[in-house]
């Protein structure tokens, strides 16, 4: 069984102006000693979705559809009190721009001992070891940790937050777009710090980002999302060797590179769609170079290729 | 001088003086200053694109803004088509402004919220008086409209920023600066705020404008791989120096600077099957303003000897075209 | 002539807006209200608030006559209210109008230059906030002597620095944004860059600020009146209240007390609740955030 099963999970906002489906009926796994890619462009969905499996979406949004199954458990049905003992301890997450999400009157220290001791039953002075010794391992050295969040850099005040949250060992971490604004060397230190931790304490990961480069670096699996949707599904090394859907083809194939030949790159044409109408059938088809007829009345749904790959497009038939 | 040099600096400084507050009126200390741009030189020429490529703090923001006298240079000379722009008056740089412009990293910020799009592209047009009257404006505008691919012109014509997605935001901050025919287009991480899909459209019209319009362009980024997709040359910098200047492809396939081949190695490469590399580097950008009597690199440096501290390294010429600022290249 | 339209629509828009919002709403009505009876205080009164009667009039109770009673020279009250309710409007938005558009000029130009140029004039409005102001507006109205201009005039000295100020501040921030150096790239100068791009952008905080000298102006103009500073030949709320005190009989002469004080609380209250709505509804993501 998976560590983590969503299933067919809606999110929508209930604006005045009528339903946003931000996410509209996705699936998705993690399985144990695994890390997951969730790419996907602003406004595609992917925030959202992670946020619901720590139940942080607030109204006007609301989760209408689904399941997500954690250790067994449906989080969904879970009662405040449960939810918030799960969080933390058993889901936990770095959040994006989390630098700023660090309390600056307060010693990184205590601000990781502090999370500690709410999910464990041990002295505040045993508490304060486990934070040096988290901070040890996020490489940035137990002297720190009387410092302030001022006294770091970007990349470390990152660093602090990715103790933080593996403070309490989680079952499962959550990145949200942690190495996004990070000048490239503090970006591969910490893409190393996370490679590390994952085989370290083998810690099941959602990475979200928008970076394919990145999620080449650091996922196992990847989920490919657009305007709400999961348009494929795979493993890393498969999918971008041979993407099947024309987004994700087009997202491939428009990244350059440092390495290898300087290759000519495609645009796409069009902006990713609003949510609250967005186009009727295939929410790509509007910018899909293989546009047929079918793609513009009816949804693909996501269907299973033999070889592990999920894809939602009509051209597979 | 060569007659086809669109800019050339010499030399250019900006230091920051960093303010000490009541104690430093009674202290003795000297004045210490933020060297954010510490003696640039280079040139571009006409129809070729050079890319400055640095970490945050290097100085290549301040640099383009110092360029385009945005903020005023501590020291150094700009040439602008063999004018020296540095001794110009105001009313003499304001007709300069017309051949050197520049295209900012905030689609959102960039644009006045409270003017529509052809409200925009008039105000380039009058402030110049590039053409009489009304219907000649509208013209033009339609025209530049047209040429960064926001067409149907009328569409966009009475749109508020606010209902623009973030490139089309970015293409009315392109033909803000296409109306002016410029010489010379400086353009400050013009894509880093926008969505991966859109960015290599914003990069094609970058493109588009030197081949059409015979621009060159300046283009100043944190992100090795589309700078390698746009520029002829490129110029690492480190703390307010340039360290390495050459062709695109020579720095990129053989870098000789070791923090160039820091930066290389460290840029993720969108292939999962090539294992990331371990950084030959240490440490964190230093603080600006320490002692700069030594190469800047000197403490993250793999190859570092105590022979290289008390001197700076020059930038000198390796290969044809090819410049490295490293006591270890000789 | 387009612009003026455009211009024009987006008014109606913001009040729009301002509907949704309660206190808009309630400000927007309240305001209406006090206008109409402004502009139609000739047809609503039933008598010339003007002319003073005979001996048996005076101190009447409201009756059929005399819907609120009559003062101590029998001069009908309903009708006094409502023509007190031009001048309390007039010197609200003429003081107001006065001092935003001083207020604004120093502000912009402070907030825009900085340096010394910012410095000399933010003191010169530390200066005049550091004046107290209702002992300065009682001496200034009882050296220029009773009027209702001097009166503006005197509400437009006082509150013009808290303008200055607030703008000022605006001007700063906005000054850091990128539109605002592109502009000086392509060449704007000092003049288009204060007042093409920074000012359109200042002119939501003018118009909250401006709501609440408009609150402060009509109190002032009753207390000055209250005191005595007022023309006693003019028609205000204040005045009314004056000789009410004068007369001795405040006591016992509710209707001649509650109209005016009572007229007072509620057009302050409702622009008041104006200037709330006006600073919600412009805060950025407000039509979001109600999901409009």
């Amino acid at each position: 069984m998976a560590l983590l099963d969503v299933e067919h999970l809606k999110i929508y906002y209930f604006t005045q102006e009528g339903p946003v489906k931000a996410v509209d009926d996705i699936s998705f796994s993690v399985n144990e000693d695994e890390t997951l890619g969730l790419i996907g462009e602003s406004g595609c969905g992917k925030t959202t979705a992670v946020f619901a499996i720590l139940r942080f979406v607030t109204p006007p949004g609301r989760i209408v559809a689904g399941k997500i199954v954690f250790q067994g458990r449906d989080i969904i049905t879970l009662s405040n009190e449960e939810m918030r003992l799960l969080r933390g301890k058993g889901i936990a997450m770095v959040f994006q721009g989390a630098q700023n999400a660090l309390n600056p009157v307060m010693t990184v220290g205590k601000q990781i001992s502090e999370v500690i001791l709410e999910h464990a039953n041990i002295t505040a002075a045993e508490a304060w070891e486990r934070a040096k010794q988290q901070l040890e391992l996020v490489g940035i050295g137990s002297a720190r940790a009387k410092n302030y969040p001022h006294e770091f850099s970007g990349g470390m005040k990152q660093r602090v937050m990715v103790a933080i949250a593996t403070a309490c060992t989680p079952g499962l971490l959550i990145m949200d777009e942690p190495v996004t604004g990070l000048d490239v060397i503090v970006q591969r230190q910490l893409l190393t710090l996370t490679n590390d931790l994952r085989a370290k304490m083998h810690l099941p990961i959602i990475f979200i980002t928008h970076d394919l480069s990145v999620i080449a670096e650091t996922c196992d699996r990847v989920a490919v999302m657009y305007a709400g949707k999961i348009v494929e599904q795979g493993s890393t090394v498969s999918l971008y060797k041979e993407p099947i859907h024309p987004y994700s083809k087009a997202l491939i194939n428009s990244y350059p590179s440092v390495k290898g030949e300087k290759k000519e790159l495609k645009s796409i044409p069009g902006a990713p769609p609003r949510l609250i109408n967005p186009p009727a059938g295939c929410r790509f088809h509007p910018r899909c170079e293989y546009v047929m007829d079918i793609c513009r009345t009816e949804e693909p749904p996501l269907e299973n290729r033999n070889n592990g790959r999920l894809v939602a497009c009509h051209l597979i038939k | 001088m060569k007659n086809n040099e669109v800019l050339r600096v010499e030399d250019l400084k900006k230091y920051f003086p960093v303010r000490q507050g009541l104690a430093g009126l009674f202290s003795s200390r000297k004045t210490e200053y933020v060297r954010a741009v510490d003696g640039v030189s280079f040139t571009v020429r006409e129809g070729e694109n050079l890319g400055f490529v640095g970490e945050s703090g290097c100085g290549k923001t301040t640099m383009g803004r110092v360029i385009l006298r945005l903020t005023e240079p501590t020291s150094g000379r700009i040439y602008c088509e063999g004018i020296d722009i540095t001794s110009l008056n105001r009313r003499e740089l304001k007709e300069q402004r017309r051949r050197m412009q520049m295209i900012f990293q905030d689609p959102h910020g960039s644009l006045n919220p409270r003017r529509t799009v052809n409200e925009i592209l008039r105000q380039s047009i009058r402030i110049h008086k590039l053409v009489d009257g009304k219907a000649e404006e509208d013209s033009l505008i339609k025209e530049t409209l047209e040429n960064v691919g926001l067409a149907p012109a009328d569409e966009f014509w009475n749109r508020y920023p606010i209902l623009l997605s973030g490139g089309q935001r970015q293409r009315v901050g392109v033909a803000r600066v296409l109306i002016l025919r410029p010489k010379l287009v400086i353009a400050d991480e013009p894509i880093s705020m926008l969505d991966v899909s859109v960015r290599i459209g914003v990069l094609e019209l970058l493109l588009a404008m030197r081949d059409e319009f015979g621009i060159s362009l300046v283009y100043i980024t944190h992100d090795l791989a589309t700078a390698r997709y746009i520029c002829d040359r490129i110029a690492i910098m480190y703390l307010g120096k340039v360290v390495e200047m050459g062709p695109t492809e020579v720095i990129y396939s053989k870098p000789l600077h070791p923090y160039t081949q820091a930066l290389i190695a460290a840029v993720p490469v969108p292939d999962p099957t090539v294992k990331m590399q371990d950084l030959p580097i240490k440490g964190y950008v230093p603080v600006t303003g320490t002692d700069t009597s030594t190469c800047g690199f000197y403490e993250r440096c793999p190859y570092a000897m105590k022979e290289h501290v008390g001197e700076n390294p020059p930038l000198i010429e390796v290969e044809p075209d090819h410049y490295v600022a490293c006591f270890k290249v000789k | 002539m387009v612009k003026f339209l455009k211009q024009l629509e987006s008014l109606r828009e913001f009040v729009k807006l301002l509907w949704t919002h309660r206190m808009g709403r309630a400000g927007l009505i309240i305001f209406s209200l006090f206008a109409i009876v402004a502009i139609f205080a000739p047809f609503l009164r039933t008598v010339d608030p003007n002319i003073t009667g005979s001996a048996e009039n005076m101190l009447v109770p409201p009756n059929s006559q005399f819907w609120l009673g009559t003062d101590d020279l029998a001069r009908d009250i309903w009708s006094q209210v409502l023509f007190g309710s031009r001048i309390s409007l007039m010197v609200g938005f003429l003081a107001a109008s006065l001092s935003i558009f001083v207020g604004t000029m120093m502000g912009v130009i402070a907030g825009f230059y900085g340096g010394r140029i910012g410095e000399v004039l933010m003191r010169i409005v530390d200066f005049f906030m550091m004046l107290p102001t209702l002992p300065l507006m009682i001496i200034l109205a009882a050296v220029l002597g009773p009027s209702v201009w001097n009166i503006i005039f005197v509400v437009a000295l006082v509150s013009w620095p808290t303008t200055a100020r607030v703008v000022r501040s605006q001007v700063l921030s906005i000054k850091e944004r990128a539109f605002v150096e592109a502009s000086r790239c392509i060449g704007a100068g000092d003049f288009l860059l204060m007042f093409g791009e920074i000012f359109p952008n200042v002119v939501p905080i003018i118009f909250a600020q401006a709501v609440l000298v408009v609150t402060w102006a009509i109190y002032s103009e009753a207390v000055l009146a209250f005191l005595g500073l007022g023309d006693p030949t003019t028609i205000s709320w204040g005045m009314m209240l004056h000789f009410a005190f004068e007369s001795g009989v405040m006591s016992r002469t509710p209707n001649w007390i509650a109209p005016p004080v009572g007229s007072i609380v509620v057009l302050i209250l409702g622009f008041t609740f104006l200037g709330t709505a006006i600073t919600d509804v412009l805060k950025p993501g407000y039509r979001e955030v109600r999901g409009l």
